[in-house]
């Protein structure tokens, strides 16, 4: 059964000020009601002014969609009701949106796909409830307006996905996008909203709302999919209706169909004045984009495709990347270090890339790449790094670290001398006669199981050519 | 000079007054200590603003609007806040939910609306000037009913930063006095761009009224002497028009054919935007609080039914219907065709003659009660209601009495020529021969 | 460019109405009335527009308001006579303000006209 899944994306602009005032965007650590004003409390008389920035940040995100910027756009207003409203109705773009038909091509399920892009427009987000109350109390609700008024862009794509992964791939791609850009900081606490639309082929949509993950994308999808074929293959018909994605237990539930039926009632907004913008997105350079990235990679560092897809899949891995040193940029050894060591062991503990010291890591990948450390011992450090940060938010410097577990290489010295692997290397012989006696034998696999319980007795600093070395002159010498 | 005050206990016989400030601060300035009444439904840092509404009972801005900053920096002292038909709709002022003023020309009549607080507290000598809003002739209504002077200005001429909203699209706040001199005053201190308004224009007033018109062509459209106007009015009008000729400018009749559909396209649009303005107040964030221990929807509906007086709610509903999913085509995208029709007559008349004039409106002074019936109370704006839908200036100057009530002469002029509309209403006034 | 995602529904669209058409049917065109309100608005539309306007009606008030409202939209039905025209007047585009940031309200303020908050909330019936 074809699975077919269209997204609007809500994704909040990282401006300095929202879209109508200038109230600071700055307010998540801050008291509730600590960033409004006249304008977006929606108290009489205030009237909004468009932000600038908001709207060259969305013509950014216009082009890098692909997407025609019309002659002509206008904002609208959207009327409802609902507490978390604060004028009654949401400044939002209607039937003159600020760009239509664009497109993002993603790795689909069957190789390279274009998904395209209906419209991209802009819009306020309404405030934040808190639902008080509950079994013994009366139920009320309270309000924070400090998160009304924070520009938005919606992005309305078709209906073009085909699977919840695919879904998620384009998630994934257009975040990176977004960053790219510069007009977006996904780290932030609801800075992404998705609503989906996602039906079987032959049925009726489900719009599933209030999805806030990334990953809870897929999932909500995975458990749509799972739920509309079960309901098709009981011979139950699909209804058309809007379900919520119930985060915590990964299921989507129907919301009452009790709620009127919606009529918003737009009409152009008589207190903003229409945008002409097509000249300026125009005039407006975007950087280079996540595939133009990954193609550089590929040409210029001789990154394998796959691993030029994750350094560039994040725009701060990618400029992580090309800050290393030219000689590191172009050894696979160091792709592969990031691409599955680095993002592997963040992955390991659900960390992102942000909040984490990327400089400490350049130094470990020097200190790595100069043969001061060997790979085993490199990584010890790093999950040892990470660990710190996850727990206390910091961590020592590389240096510091590896010194403190006493992890620098130890070298072997010349024919003879009592070093610390020469002294391992006579420990091993002692505690294995067995082994010595095997490779006395000629069974050249006993000489691998001493080099290993060398390697142990140093934890790993020793560079195994060195302990090699010394082991066979021991042996011989014994013989 | 800070601590300064002006004492401003009025003899309010009119009940033009809503609250009043007993010591009003004032500065220097070209308006320094000059009692100015302002209407409530402008917004007056730390002076309940409640638009006559009972859902606004309580409410303090903490900020001032534009206008009344304007006022401060030039010394004037707000003393008070003034009557007005609820959020502005009504053309009597007696939709107030508090009380009804007084016309003081006859107090067993209304004084016109909505800003009839405004014009009775001039035409009661209480203050010489006073700041009214004009959506659909809410300033020169009552100018004309109570024989004062009033001008709406080109629209985005006066910010409306901090003016309680009823209709965007058409409002403007505007100057009340009792010459045309101090009006034009009031007008050179509110207007201005001010850059919180995205409407407002750059297009500051700096006029001294000159009473100089010949050559002046005044038009006469044919339609604001038709049916509904009492002739005696009508005949008042002419004589002032003839005056005017007399004083050397050149009059020419003329015809207006989208007046017979502006009315409908003025009631359509303001009606659908201030459905939109007045769902903000739910009694959350200001005005009585909405019981919070009801569902939403249940309490706001409750606290609107019991906050909005009759005329807003029908106001309110009619606009909900004429934006609905169905009928936007029907009403709000027609109203908006009619209204390109309305300035497209403007501009083409406004090619061969410089100002349009007739009467304000179409009788005199309501008695109260008179108009009980909305869409007859709808039908008196007829002849204000097409500035507002072009969004040209437009002033009432008294231009004589019938039965003892004032009759205003309303003159209309091309977009962003303030001045000129002021300057033949002077020349009025100054009156006798050239 | 040219534009793939127009008026045309491509054959995989299963049923979707595209959002962008959904609101163009809705907004732009001109079309009649619906069943709903043939000509005359009845007591029950007089509830929806209530409904939708968010304004509790009584009983009491239905005949009265839907009789108004029958006079008024006879009224306004001279507008079916208007022809689209063409837009004219002064028109001004782009009116903007820079991304600098301004002081807000204290919350003190901003709370000032609400009876009852409670932890710099504002407070609102519920919607659970």
């Amino acid at each position: 059964m074809t699975v077919i899944v269209g997204l609007e994306i809500h994704c909040q602009l990282d401006t300095a000020t929202k879209l109508f005032c200038g109230c600071s965007t700055d307010y998540r650590d801050d008291p509730p009601n600590s960033h409004v004003c006249p304008v977006c409390l929606g108290l009489p008389g205030s009237l909004p002014k468009i932000n600038r920035k908001a709207v060259e940040y969305a013509l950014r995100v216009a082009k890098a969609l692909n997407c025609e910027v019309p002659e002509e756009s206008e904002f609208a207003r959207k009327n409802y009701f609902y507490p978390d409203l604060d004028k009654g109705y949401q400044i939002t773009q209607y039937d003159k949106p600020l760009a239509v038909c664009g497109y993002l091509d993603i790795e689909g399920d069957e190789g390279e796909k274009r998904v395209r892009i209906t419209r991209v427009h802009m819009e306020e987000d309404p405030g934040r409830l808190v639902h008080k109350g509950g079994a013994d109390r009366p139920k009320y609700t309270l309000v924070d307006y400090n998160r009304a008024g924070i520009p938005l862009i919606e992005i309305v794509t078709e209906p073009d996905l085909r699977s919840p992964k695919e879904a998620r791939r384009f998630l994934n791609k257009l975040r990176a996008t977004l960053e790219y850009l510069g007009v977006f900081d996904s780290e932030k606490e609801g800075s992404l909203r998705v609503d989906a639309n996602i039906s079987l082929a032959g049925s009726e949509r489900v719009e599933v709302k209030n999805i806030t993950s990334y990953k809870g994308v897929e999932k909500a999808l995975t458990f749509e999919v799972t739920r509309q074929k079960n309901a098709i293959r009981r011979g139950q018909k699909i209804v058309r209706e809007t379900r919520h994605f119930v985060e915590a237990r990964g299921v989507t539930t129907s919301s009452r169909s009790k709620e009127m039926e919606q009529d918003y009632r737009y009409f152009p907004e008589p207190d903003l004045r229409p945008l002409r913008v097509r000249d300026w997105a125009e005039e407006i350079k975007i950087p280079e984009l996540p595939d133009a990235r990954k193609q550089r990679f590929i040409e210029d560092y001789g990154v394998s495709p796959t691993h030029a897809a994750t350094l560039t899949g994040d725009w701060q891995i990618a400029e992580f990347y090309d800050s290393l040193p030219a000689d590191l940029r172009v050894s696979t050894a160091t792709a592969t270090w990031v691409a599955d060591t680095l993002l592997g062991e963040l992955n390991y503990r659900d960390m992102s890339i942000r909040g984490v010291p990327l400089d400490h890591f350049k130094e470990l990948l020097l200190i790595r790449q100069a043969g001061e450390i060997t790979e085993k011992a490199a990584v010890e450090v790093l999950r040892t790094l990470l660990d710190q940060i996850r727990d206390t938010g910091t961590c020592e410097l590389p240096r510091q670290c590896i010194g403190r577990l006493g992890l620098f290489v130890i070298a072997a010295a010349e024919e003879g001398a009592d070093d610390p692997v020469t002294a391992a290397a006579r420990q091993a012989i002692a505690e294995n006669p067995q082994a010595v006696a095997d490779f006395c034998q000629g069974k050249k696999e006993a000489l691998n199981f001493l080099v290993g319980q060398v390697m142990r007795k140093t934890r790993g600093c020793a560079k195994p050519g060195d302990v090699n070395r010394v082991l066979t002159s021991l042996l011989s010498g014994d013989e | 000079m800070p601590g300064r005050t002006v004492s401003f206990h009025p003899d309010d016989r009119y009940a033009a007054f809503l609250r009043t400030i007993p010591e009003a601060p004032c500065g220097e300035g070209r308006l320094a200590g000059v009692p100015v009444a302002v209407k409530d439904n402008i917004s007056t840092a730390g002076i309940e603003t409640t638009c006559a509404s009972k859902i606004l009972k309580g409410y303090v801005p903490p900020y001032d609007a534009t206008v009344v900053e304007r006022l401060k920096r030039e010394g004037a002292a707000i003393v008070g806040k003034t009557n007005m038909d609820e959020f502005g709709m009504g053309t009597t002022t007696e939709n107030s939910a508090f009380w009804p003023t007084l016309n003081p020309a006859d107090p067993t009549r209304v004084p016109g609306g909505s800003s009839g607080g405004s014009a009775a507290a001039v035409a009661a000598g209480l203050v010489p000037l006073a700041l009214g809003t004009d959506t659909g002739g809410s300033i020169r209504c009552p100018a004309a009913f109570c024989g004062i002077v009033g001008l709406k200005p080109t629209y985005g001429r006066v910010s409306r930063y901090g003016l309680i909203a009823y209709a965007n699209s058409l409002e403007q706040i505007g100057p009340m006095a009792r010459t045309v001199k101090d009006a034009s005053l009031l007008m050179e201190v509110i207007a201005g761009h001010d850059p919180r308004d995205s409407t407002s224009r750059d297009c500051p007033y700096h006029h001294a009224p000159d009473p100089e018109i010949r050559g002046v062509r005044i038009g006469v459209p044919e339609e604001f002497f038709g049916e509904g106007v009492d002739p005696r009015v009508a005949s008042v009008v002419w004589d002032a028009i003839s005056l005017l000729e007399r004083k050397g400018a050149e009059v020419i009749t003329c015809r207006m054919p989208s007046m017979a559909y502006a009315l409908a396209a003025y009631y359509v649009t303001c009606t659908s935007e201030a459905s939109s303005n007045l769902a903000r107040f739910d009694g959350v964030r200001y005005g009585p609080p909405a019981d919070t221990k009801k569902p939403w929807h249940e309490a706001f509906q409750e606290q609107r039914r019991a906050g909005f007086g009759e005329e807003v709610r029908r106001r309110i509903m009619l606009g909900t219907f004429a934006l609905s999913s169905g009928y936007y085509g029907k009403y709000y995208a027609k109203a908006q065709a009619a209204r390109n029709n309305v300035r497209a007559d403007f501009e083409r008349l406004f090619c061969d003659v410089d100002v349009l004039a007739g009467p304000t409106m179409p009788t005199v002074a309501f008695r109260f009660g008179e108009k009980s019936d909305p869409l007859s109370m709808y039908l008196s704006d007829i002849l204000t209601v097409p500035a507002n839908l072009a969004g040209v200036p437009a002033i009432s100057v008294p231009c004589g009495k019938v039965d003892g009530l004032p009759v205003g002469l309303q003159i209309m002029g091309r977009w962003m020529e303030d001045e000129r509309v002021v300057d033949v209403a002077y020349a009025f006034e100054q009156g006798g021969s050239p | 460019m040219a534009c793939t995602c127009g008026s045309g529904h491509s054959p995989d669209n299963n049923g979707y109405k595209k959002p962008y058409q959904d609101y163009l049917s809705s907004y732009r065109t001109l079309e009649p009335a619906r069943e709903a309100y043939p000509g005359m608005i009845t007591e029950r539309d007089t509830e929806h527009i209530a409904q939708l306007a968010d304004i509790a009606i009584d009983r009491e008030e239905l005949a009265s308001f839907t009789s108004r409202f029958n006079e008024i939209l006879e009224y306004f039905d001279i507008l079916d006579q208007v022809e689209m025209a063409e837009e004219s007047g002064e028109k001004a585009y782009n009116i903007f303000r820079e991304d600098e940031v301004v002081p807000s309200l204290s919350q003190e303020e901003a709370l000032s006209n609400t009876t009852a908050p409670e932890e710099g909330f504002f407070r609102a019936p519920r919607v659970m």
